[in-house]
């Protein structure tokens, strides 16, 4: 009996032991002060994640559950809370992920294009938000949202007229500029030719000259044509899709735009997920 | 019981009918039997006989459950509207999920692949609109059997399915099932990939949720079976279950509850190979330990081999979960006790006793099943054993710390994601050794083609060599001197 209570001890003063280092790893751990930006390698689809410290910005979720994998390798240990879900459009290469991160993470709220789109996995979506009961937004165009600190971040497509461009739903992209001190982002989705003329239309300003794209459509030649590649001038650009994908993206004139602009590319094929790091004045790629 | 089990396993060769064969089958057993009893003083033809009837009982057996199978008639290519009851616990992989079907209309038991979301879950009846195939093998897999091991003969891909109502499954399964779903969810909430599937991997045994980059990982390391459900889980169950009770009540009802624990997880866990056969052995092992007598282990081994056979005869030649299973428990029965001398040798013997017998364990189960990993996998860890034994420690305490995390979580939600905090660190180091030891260049080598087999049948030999000269010249030496 006196051997079975010490065994008793012991156990207990492990878990004890274990459970001392994982507060210190979690509360003592060198802080993060860096906004990133992460576009994670979620094979042909788009997932891109804003974090800085505890606050996160996922923009899509990628074709499959592969983004949960790529947040557990990006988020801290302790937070199982995302601040913002924006879902760009509703194509399962965007919207398919989306739905185990709703079961797994606490969302704070949902923000998308408001469009009515019968697919099952945009219907499975839907309704994991409504089950939840996320509160969800339809964000107008040149609505600002100031998030932590100093982000700031502007929609600018398609408002609520998204209907109108449901004949190709990449058109109806959510599209939005992100700013963060000196550094800005643009991440357009899938948009294309049709979304990206009426964005010119209206705020050819906003999207000019950023720091970092997050090149439309997996690099197709829709999304980038070299009137809007040469507005945007991005110094880094980024381009989410897989390895041998069937549509052969990136195509050849998307990758030569970027080139004769002069941008730094980097692609999830071939980098894997890609980190980009600010402290508001410099940027860099980890 | 052998010749049974070998019966079944050379008939297991022969596609024949059952219904061809049985009459002159029959004559045989017959005749076999008649001799037997004409015979019966002498010993020595009473045993071949009965080896004989075992042996031609077990060749029959297998054929009879695999005509019975083959003769299901199924509409296959045809578009067909039918309904049914969801029988398993739906498995997820990437964007699908699978599961059983029980159809009535057929009196059949289909696989359904269908899309991830909606989930549907056991006991849902479903309406299917579509086409059932036939499988076909890939690759050298053969799939064909190893869904006839679940006796399924027909998959449904790809169908239009609509949930016609709830609950039509039975009661205690549908409630283990709804408990491991939300068991499963808990730790899903709490936990960051790939630390959250390891976790229930360990426990409850799925490979479900990994990325190809972890499971790879796992298989150059050797330690895909610590989220494979093995005999390892049902053991530590048992030992929990003990250590806990032990003291407060008496060695019977603390057995009960054993059985009723054991029997619980095998059907949570879905009756795999590995754990039925864990459960039968480790719960004859506590009835013996109950009553006071001592199984001689040989037998054991070959009465739950002949029991699960004798259930369904395609798991001894088609399920690699029961091959796998038996080997390792054969090589920790038979070379564990040869190898734990080497560590009676002078500087070795300081060594902890805990560790000691990780490292005998793992080796003696490695030893065995390597032949049998070399030609199903052609892959084989070489640094397996070492890996096994900086993890194998390691696993009890983090299923026990995952399991209070959870408990802790469903009583006091608000402090039970920092609980879930702790169970982290074990199962991240369990994931960096994986990774750092895969990617050293010579963790595993991978082979092909006939050089598995050769490569397989030389080990046997050898180390069946190395057994008899051990176990027989070596201790009779010794007692000469």
């Amino acid at each position: 009996m006196g051997k079975k209570i010490n065994s008793i001890k012991i156990y207990f003063l492990i878990f004890l032991a274990f459970l001392a280092i994982a507060i210190w790893t979690v509360y003592f751990k060198e802080p993060d002060n860096n906004l990133h930006i992460f576009v994670l390698d979620v094979g042909q689809g788009d997932a891109i994640l804003i974090q800085k410290g505890d606050y996160q910005i996922l923009v899509d979720g990628g074709p499959d559950s592969k983004v949960i994998s790529e947040l557990g390798k990006v988020m801290p240990v302790e937070d199982q809370e995302i601040e913002e879900v924006i879902l760009s459009h509703p194509h399962a290469d965007h919207v398919s992920g989306l739905i185990e991160v709703l079961k797994r993470y606490k969302v704070d709220k949902v923000g998308y294009n408001g469009i009515d789109y019968n697919s099952g996995v945009y219907r499975d979506f839907l309704a994991e938000i409504k089950d939840k009961n996320i509160p969800t937004e339809i964000p107008m165009i040149n609505k600002i949202e100031s998030v932590f600190d100093q982000g700031k971040i502007t929609f600018l497509w398609p408002g609520n007229n998204a209907q109108g461009y449901k004949d190709n739903l990449n058109n109806t992209s959510e599209v939005f500029r992100f700013d963060y001190g000196s550094f800005s982002a643009l991440l357009p989705g899938d948009c294309e030719i049709e979304c990206w003329q009426g964005i010119i239309a209206n705020n050819k300003n906003l999207i000019a000259n950023v720091v970092f794209l997050k090149v439309a459509h997996h690099g197709s030649k829709n999304g980038t044509t070299e009137e809007n590649i040469s507005i945007i001038n991005p110094k880094i650009a980024a381009i989410s899709l897989a390895k041998d994908n069937k549509f052969s993206f990136p195509h050849k004139q998307t990758l030569e735009l970027l080139q004769k602009i002069g941008a730094d590319i980097y692609r999830t094929d071939l980098n894997s997920t890609i980190d980009i790091s600010t402290d508001g004045e410099h940027w860099w790629k980890k | 019981m052998l010749s049974f089990l070998l019966g079944v396993f050379i008939s297991s060769f022969f596609n024949l009918d059952f219904f061809a064969i049985y009459s002159v089958a029959i004559a045989i057993v017959v005749i076999q039997v008649s001799i037997y009893y004409i015979f019966r003083r002498d010993f020595l033809i009473k045993v071949i006989i009965f080896s004989a009837i075992s042996f031609s009982t077990g060749f029959l057996f297998f054929s009879y459950q695999n005509t019975k199978l083959s003769s299901q008639i199924l509409p296959f290519g045809q578009d067909k509207e039918f309904s049914g009851v969801v029988s398993s616990y739906p498995e997820n992989e990437g964007n699908r999920q699978q599961f059983f079907l029980h159809v009535v209309d057929y009196k059949a038991k289909l696989l359904i692949e269908a899309g991830r979301y909606p989930e549907f879950a056991y006991g849902e009846k479903l309406k299917i609109k579509g086409k059932i195939e036939q499988p076909e093998n890939f690759f050298d897999f053969d799939y064909i059997n190893y869904l006839k091991r679940y006796s399924v003969i027909g998959i449904v891909k790809n169908a239009k399915i609509e949930i016609v109502s709830k609950n039509n499954g039975n009661r205690i399964l549908s409630c283990l099932y709804t408990f491991r779903r939300k068991f499963e969810s808990t730790i899903k909430k709490n936990l960051p990939e790939p630390e959250s599937s390891l976790a229930v991997g360990i426990l409850i045994g799925s490979k479900e949720g990994f990325t190809d980059e972890i499971m790879n990982q796992f298989n150059r390391t050797g330690i895909t079976h610590i989220v494979a459900l093995s005999g390892f889980n049902v053991t530590i169950i048992i030992v929990f279950l003990s250590a806990l009770l032990l003291g407060v009540i008496n060695r019977k009802t603390n057995f009960v509850i054993s059985i009723i624990f054991v029997i619980l997880f095998v059907a949570l866990t879905g009756a795999s190979a590995s754990v039925v056969r864990a459960a039968i052995i480790s719960l004859l092992l506590a009835f013996g330990a109950t009553i006071g007598r001592r199984a001689d282990k040989t037998n054991l081994i070959l009465l739950a081999a002949t029991v699960m056979v004798a259930i369904n005869s395609f798991v001894l030649r088609y399920d690699i979960g029961f091959q796998l299973s038996f080997l390792a428990y054969i090589g920790l029965v038979y070379f564990s006790n040869i190898l734990i001398k080497f560590f009676e040798r002078r500087p070795l013997k300081n060594i902890p006793k805990t560790i000691q017998l990780a490292v005998t364990e793992t080796l003696s189960a490695q030893i065995i099943v390597l032949p049998l990993l070399l030609t199903t996998f052609g892959r084989i860890s070489i640094i397996a054993p070492l890996t096994n034994v900086l993890i194998l420690p390691i696993i009890p305490l983090s299923m026990l710390f995952v399991f209070l995390s959870a408990i802790i979580f469903f009583l006091l939600p608000s402090i039970g994601h920092l609980a879930f905090l702790i169970s982290y660190l074990p199962l991240k180091y369990v994931l960096l050794i994986a990774k750092y030891f895969s990617a050293l260049p010579l963790s595993s080598i991978k082979l092909k083609g006939s050089w598995q087999i050769i490569l397989a049948v030389v080990y046997s030999l050898f180390i069946g060599a190395i057994y008899i000269y051990l176990t027989k010249f070596r201790w009779a030496k010794k007692s000469i001197a």
